[in-house]
């Protein structure tokens, strides 16, 4: 502890150094310019400047980076809150009821509080990487195939709980899901499923594509239909940000709830960040009072939730990056060339010999967040008022967006027959009352479970059952179809009272 | 239309199932071990929609489960025949006349203001791409 407290003058000093600064400044710029484009996402811009960051300092070019992954997950909610389309994956919860606010004409209420939740989100992730540091090796080791495949289930058991009052239909749905994931080549054998001979469904069907599909086409369908602005009304409004922001503080044990949710996923290899924002989405709706009745439907605690989760999550994937040398995303895996670039070892030696520069790192994700976020709400206003446009001006250049995010996924026209495939299914599944959210979180499930199932069998029979955080996972999963069944019976029971 | 949808989910699964009856013995334990329970849910929600569809006094119809469909005719043709164009002319040229024809008719846009509108969107996107290095592929006619 005396070895962390000394060394944070000088990671200050080194962080605050004015070119070292800049390129942090230049790096949330340019993560909030990408961020708010649906499909680009701050993984472009940083494998674009990862050749550049080479010849800078260690220092300026991981603070540039880090300026670019924090920032880009701060302003992805935007286009999800005005029009329904997840701006990258770990904004996909985020349409839900940020953008039913939205056309509820309180969209800047909703962006301050999903800015306000995510700046605070990240602070509270960066606080946990500082004080993860001397416990860093245990805690990641207690994660192996079988705690990951365990807590894949309580992902799927969530399902029912996202199913609003319809928990068949979205068990259908999330095991529709489960086995649209299962198309391409099977990682455990090798065979090819589904695929019926085009080598487009190879590498299965894109996750961006399918999310764009289900979610942002019917949005934009329905919206178009009705031929008003987002907010609707005669007299349309956008909200006031400092309500969102105060939403938030209001809020402020949810945010430490979610951001531990965000952290935990982000912590654990494997998981992925696509899951980040339903885990975080679907514990809101267990925990916070009346959320059954309110969530999707426009409340704002749905989007504080989430969002203050997907920005945790850097912090805590910076942990095994760091202290094991193993990147549990795309984007910690370019920091991690830009580690080993600059003669950084990762490696838990970091943990003792390389305080300062891991706590250089903290702090500039520290600041990397409240730049991102206070930009942000600064311009929050001016974005909220796209929800006041007419329809028939903003929709063509979002339908144009959408088809240009998902020409991104594998550069591939293909793309485009699955993204209308999906734009139709998810426009039919909202009006006929199927619940999109499982089939979205069943698709992204399926490869990790499988994945984890056939490696913790593989290699430890199934003894695996018996360790202590799959028996806690297991349990949880139960408690979670439990909770759902339960608050079912209690909304049927409410609605027969209400009838009589 | 609830019973005609969950007909294609049921119908989707079954089909699924039965492809995957040939799939490699280690490949097909999860498609089954998914399959098969989800494709009983996909059964009951048909037969729920039946015994709904056959109680239904005539000309009764269910209520919506949205207060403005998304299924509807006029967005549904511009929207897919916009993605059908750019799937076989390619996004790069499309996505701007798309603009421009939706902004004249739909929001009744003079011709200049439609037109700048286009080349607005043709150049930010274009630069982005160029500046990201991100490739625009072409239509599915010209590969």
């Amino acid at each position: 502890m005396t070895e962390i407290l000394n060394a944070i003058p000088g990671a200050l000093a080194e962080v605050f150094q004015l070119s070292n600064l800049g390129f942090l400044v230049f790096g949330v710029v340019v993560g909030l310019a990408v961020g708010a484009v649906p499909g680009i996402g701050g993984f472009s811009a940083m494998a674009l400047l990862l050749p550049f960051s080479f010849t800078m300092e260690a220092q300026a070019a991981i603070g540039m980076m880090l300026g670019i992954a924090a920032a880009s997950t701060i302003s992805d909610t935007a286009p999800a809150i005005l029009f329904g389309v997840p701006g990258s994956a770990a904004a996909q919860a985020t349409v839900l009821d940020g953008h039913a606010l939205a056309r509820k004409g309180e969209a800047a209420r909703a962006l301050g509080a999903s800015y306000s939740a995510a700046m605070l989100g990240g602070l509270v992730g960066a606080g946990f990487l500082l004080l993860a540091i001397p416990v860093a090796r245990v805690l990641v080791k207690a994660f192996g195939s079988p705690e990951l495949f365990a807590l894949g289930l309580i992902g799927v058991a969530m399902t029912g709980s996202l199913s609003g009052n319809a928990p068949l239909k979205g068990l259908a749905a999330g095991g529709l899901g489960l086995l649209l994931g299962m198309i391409g080549f099977d990682q455990v054998t090798g065979s090819l499923r589904w695929t019926f001979d085009s080598l487009y469904l190879y590498d299965g069907l894109p996750l961006v594509v399918v999310a764009l599909g289900l979610f942002g086409i019917p949005e934009l369908l329905q919206l178009m239909h009705g031929g008003e602005s987002i907010s609707g009304g005669d007299e349309p409004t956008v909200g006031s940000i400092l309500e969102g922001i105060k939403d938030t503080i209001r809020n402020w044990f949810l945010v430490i709830r979610t951001s531990a949710i965000g952290i935990f996923t982000g912590t654990v290899p494997g998981l992925g960040g696509a899951v980040v924002d339903w885990f975080a989405y679907g514990h809101a709706l267990q925990t916070e009072k009346g959320a059954h009745e309110t969530f999707g439907k426009g409340d704002i605690r749905g989007v504080i939730g989430v969002d203050a989760a997907a920005n945790a999550k850097d912090g805590g994937g910076l942990l095994p990056t760091l202290f094991f040398g193993v990147p549990g995303s795309t984007v910690t895996a370019l920091l991690l060339t830009v580690f080993l670039v600059h003669g950084i070892q990762p490696g838990p030696a970091l943990a003792t010999t390389g305080v300062e520069l891991t706590l250089a790192i903290v702090f500039s994700l520290v600041l990397a967040n409240l730049l991102g976020g206070s930009i942000m709400l600064l311009l929050g206003k001016s974005i909220a008022k796209i929800s006041i446009v007419p329809i028939h001006i903003v929709s063509p250049i979002v339908i144009a967006l959408i088809v240009f995010a998902s020409v991104q996924a594998t550069s591939n026209p293909r793309d485009l027959l699955v993204l209308g495939l999906f734009g139709l299914v998810g426009a039919m599944m909202k009006d006929t009352g199927w619940p999109r959210p499982p089939l979205l979180v069943g698709f992204i499930l399926s490869p990790i479970l499988e994945r984890y199932y056939f490696i913790s069998t593989q290699r430890y029979g199934y003894s695996w059952l018996g360790r202590p955080w799959v028996i806690v996972s297991l349990s949880v999963s139960i408690f979670v179809v439990v909770g759902a069944i339960r608050q079912l019976r209690k909304v049927k029971r409410q609605s027969a009272e209400v009838v009589e | 239309m609830r019973l005609g949808f969950a007909a294609a989910i049921f119908a989707v699964v079954g089909y699924g199932l039965v492809v995957a009856l040939d799939f490699h013995h280690g490949s097909r334990l999860f498609p089954l071990a998914i399959g098969i329970p989800t494709l009983i849910l996909a059964g009951f929600e048909v037969v729920r929609q039946v015994v709904r569809w056959r109680r239904r006094a005539p000309g009764e119809s269910d209520p919506p489960a949205e207060t403005i469909p998304a299924v509807s005719r006029i967005p549904l043709a511009w929207t897919y025949g916009f993605i059908g164009a750019a799937f076989l002319f390619g996004v790069e040229w499309v996505a701007p006349v798309f603009i421009l024809v939706y902004l004249l008719a739909m929001a009744r846009w003079s011709i200049f203001k439609a037109a700048a509108s286009a080349a607005a969107y043709y150049l930010i996107i274009t630069t982005l791409s160029g500046a990201l290095g991100l490739r625009i592929p072409p239509g599915w006619l010209y590969r």
